[in-house]
This record gives C-alpha cells, structure tokens and sequence, in this order.
C-alpha cells in the first residue's frame, strides 16, 4: 500500500515481448505519452524485474517461448505483493477462448495485434488512472481507520477525564451538602468547634472543587489545541526569582529551605504567563511532598539548544510504576502529600501540555526513599 | 442478632472531609470506638490489631486501594463485615467488592437516615435475621 500519492509522479510501465522490435517501436512511442519505460524480452526476465521494483502496468506479450504471457500472469498474481499490478495482455492469438482465458487469470485487458497504437495508448492511459484510483482509495481508507482510531483514543481519553472528575467533584460535594445539612438541620446541637470544623470543611471542600474546575477547563483548552501563547522575550533567571518568592509562604509554612543555583541571566522567547504556571506547579509539588525542615533545590542551566531548569526535593520519591502515568492526570499516585494538601491530579497533565506546545519537553529522575527532581527543557530559539 | 451497643467500627477513607462527614453521619449508632484509617494498608493494620464489629471501606485509596484491603481483611477473618463507601455507584468496583464479601455499599453523597438503615440492614443480612 502506498505511502503517499504523488500525482505528478511518473508511471512505469514494463513491456514484455520476445519481439525485438515491438519492444523498441512501443517503448518510443509510450516514452513519448510521459511514461517510464522498462522493456523485457522473455517471461522469465519480466519476473525478476517485478520482483526487484514493482511497475505500475504490464503490457505483456502471450506468445513467447520456455514461459509464455499466461503463465507470467499467474506467477504474479499468485504472490500478495505482485498480485495487484494491472496487466494487459497483447498478442496475436485473436481467438474467443484465448481472450477469455486471458481474463479469468486476472488480466484486466487483451489486444489483438495488429493493433493501432492511439488505440493502445488510450487503453493503457484507462487502466493506469484506474489502478491510481484505486491506490488512492486504499490509501484514503487506510488514513481514515487511522483517523478513526486516534478519534476513539481521544473519545476514550476524553470519557475518562470526564468520568475521574466527576468522581473528584463528587466527593467534597457530599461533605459540603452533608455538612451543610447537619449544620441546617439544628445548629444548637452542635458545638463551637463541631461548627468550626464544618465550616473549614465546607469552605476547603468548595475551594477544592473550584481549583478542579478551574485546572479542567484549563486543561481541555490545551487539550484542544487552542492554547494561545504569548511568545515574548523573558528572562527565566527573574521568573524563576519571582516565582520563589510569590510562593514563599508555603514554603515558610513547612519550614522549607529554598537553595537556588540559577545564574544571573537567561534570556529567551516564552510565555511567562504558561511558564510561571509550570513553575509554581513543580515548586508547589515539591513542597507538598517535602518534610517539614527539608531543602529543595531549584537550578537552571543552559545547553546549546536548551534551558533547564530542575527542581529537586528530599521527598519520598516516585516508584518506576508511578512515574510512566504522573504525566496522565487523574492517578492516584503514593505516597500522598506529607500535610495532607489537596491536589487536582491535573496539574502535571497541564505542565506537559504547556511545554510541548512551546516545543519543550519534561523528565523525572527519582528512586523510592532518595527524593524526586522534576526537569523541564525549553528551546531557546 | 440484632445491632448491639457499643459498637466498634473502623472508617478507612484518605479524605478527612469525608471521615468527619460519615463519623457524623453514624452518630445515631450505638458507637463505642471508631478508629480512622487514611489508606487501604492502614485500614488492614487496624482490622488486624482492633477487630472492629463493622468497617467501612473506601474503594479509591493510596497505598493499597478499598478491594486488596477487602481481600486482606477477608483472608484475617472470613467473618468480618464489610460496607463499601463510594461516590460513584461504579457497578464492576460494587460487584467485585461483593463478590469478596462486602456486606452492601453506601452512597457517600446518601442522607444520615439513608444511611444509617443500609449499615442496619447489612447488619441484619450478615448476622442472619
């Protein structure tokens, strides 16, 4: 099956007669239609060109000796890969049976010589179109069960966000409208720190769900592929800094060290809107599974083509298992954040689509009980 | 027999929301202990060390999720009752947990009284009246 279509592309055709001349008069002649010409004098040799580069039709005399048109014919269509070249017999045996014949081994047309070459060339250029065509129809059906098939990949992918999220918006829903309901039902009966409670719950359950719907939406717009970057010249030296600094304060809550190593300039083309988002990710990430007291580590390097920069922590690292779905949204990963801070599962989904459509990409280095480094790569040109 | 006083129960889910929640939801019940688990691997430790007379179990839970919990439980004690919590009625998670001998499944987005009569009812089914 053809790989592309190149209409322009020339046809070539094999002419297979034992008949010197009639091989030089019609090679001249077809040369002159725009065809690309290959001539063969026996059965035998047709079969060994076929076999090393397939011709697009085969004009192929009946009457040759050791082996004749027809048996040629039924060697090719015997074997799957020569089984669809179009052949046209051309011969001097003009009786009824020898045409029928001639047909039921599978060519799709029989002249009689003498013959009137407009009449041959016409005959020739029917079935060449015809045999494109039909190239062309496998090819189309074939990119379209591709089509088809990624179609259902993303329909499946798409069923499966939509039944993960309805699951995660489901849960904070039942202890808001449980909650709720108790409170309603005789706030008297209730403590102040029962009410306390509650209330928190109440409020961190809605902050939950709107974080959620809010990553979703955000995600299914990249996943869309109508992520509208702002490409600008930034510094990621500065924005990494900023980033640091807005985020400060979980930091200082689980009392952990920030040590930087990010030079003093980096200055290229990216969102810095997109970018900041896959920095607070990665550094927030790091400080959700970070023990309080510990260090993480943020770096930025230059390659020839790239910037990295790596975020690493002291956590309690990533099993190989866990690593090869962290990218996919939704998974319910181990270990779990070490104060119990609520994550959408959405967010490394959303960093990897950020980075491939600025061209860069992410890796993971980690090992169980050594820790986690998160490295994002962006062009710089 | 019928639901005793003072009963034990063990709440396996990794949500405190929800922990708080059902802890609220089964204050009608007669409750001597409740012991809360945050995991699946934390849920097959307490059952092992407490015996509860009634666990309720998460399906989605880190480090071993709702159905291996069930599987360990069930092994320890054939006896053991066991009511399935869940936020989606998701069929093939409620049928496998039954088929290891879950009791019944509660909605988690159910109502106190809802509630309360599905951990009764399996109550009475599993004890036989």
């Amino acid at each position: 099956m053809p790989k592309t279509i190149k209409e322009e592309e020339r046809s070539r055709l094999l002419l297979v007669d034992d008949n010197q001349e009639n091989l030089e008069v019609l090679g001249i002649l077809l040369e002159k239609e725009g065809y690309d010409i290959s001539a063969v004098p026996s059965g035998e040799l047709a079969l060994e060109v076929v076999s090393r580069s397939k011709p697009d039709l085969i004009l192929l005399d009946v009457m040759m000796p050791h082996m004749d048109g027809f048996e040629v014919c039924e060697h090719l269509k015997k074997d799957h890969k020569t089984r669809d070249i179009p052949i046209i017999f051309i011969t001097a045996k003009n009786d009824a049976e020898d045409m029928i014949k001639g047909f039921e081994i599978g060519g799709v047309d029989y002249i009689t010589k003498p013959f009137q070459y407009e009449v041959v060339a016409a005959r020739i250029k029917t079935q060449v179109e015809i045999n494109k065509l039909s190239h062309l129809k496998e090819f189309m059906i074939n990119e379209l069960g591709k089509k088809n098939q990624h179609l259902l990949q993303l329909d499946q992918a798409k069923n499966k966000i939509l039944s993960m999220a309805a699951h995660d918006l489901r849960n904070p829903l039942a202890s808001i409208r449980g909650l709720s309901k108790i409170l309603l039902k005789g706030i008297n009966n209730l403590s102040t720190e029962e009410i306390n409670e509650f209330l928190t719950i109440i409020n961190d359950s809605s902050n939950h769900m709107l974080n959620l719907v809010n990553d979703l939406l955000d995600y299914s717009v990249i996943e869309s592929g109508h992520v509208d970057l702002r490409l600008n010249s930034n510094c990621l030296t500065k924005l990494i800094q900023s980033r640091i600094r807005i985020n400060e304060i979980i930091f200082e809550s689980k009392m952990i060290k920030i040590v930087s190593d990010i030079g003093t300039e980096c200055e290229f083309k990216f969102d810095k809107g997109r970018i900041s988002q896959v920095i607070d990710n990665l550094l927030t990430n790091a400080a959700k599974f970070s023990n309080p007291g510990s260090s993480i580590y943020v770096k930025l390097e230059k390659t020839e083509k790239h910037a990295k920069v790596s975020v690493r922590d002291e956590g309690p690292g990533i099993s190989k298992e866990d690593q090869k779905k962290i990218f996919d949204g939704f998974q319910m990963l181990n270990p779990r954040p070490t104060a119990g801070e609520k994550s959408t599962g959405l967010g490394l989904a959303i960093v990897k689509k950020i980075l491939q459509s600025h061209g860069g990409y992410m890796e993971i280095e980690s090992e169980l009980g050594a820790g986690s480094t998160f490295s994002f790569f962006l062009p710089l040109s | 027999m019928s639901m005793p006083e003072k009963i034990n129960i063990l709440l396996a889910d990794d949500e405190r929301h929800i922990r708080v929640l059902i802890k609220r939801m089964i204050k009608k019940l007669d409750t001597e202990f409740i012991w809360e688990a945050k995991n699946g691997g934390e849920a097959v430790e307490f059952y092992k060390e407490f015996q509860p007379d009634l666990t309720l179990l998460d399906i989605n839970m880190p480090i071993k999720t709702g159905i291996e919990a069930l599987e360990e439980i069930r092994e320890f004690d054939p006896k053991a009752l066991v009511i399935i919590l869940t936020s989606l009625a998701n069929m093939e998670d409620i049928q496998r947990c039954a088929a290891l001998g879950a009791a019944g499944y509660i909605r988690k987005d159910l109502d106190e009284e809802e509630m309360i009569e599905i951990i009764e009812n399996s109550w009475n089914k599993w004890w036989g009246n």
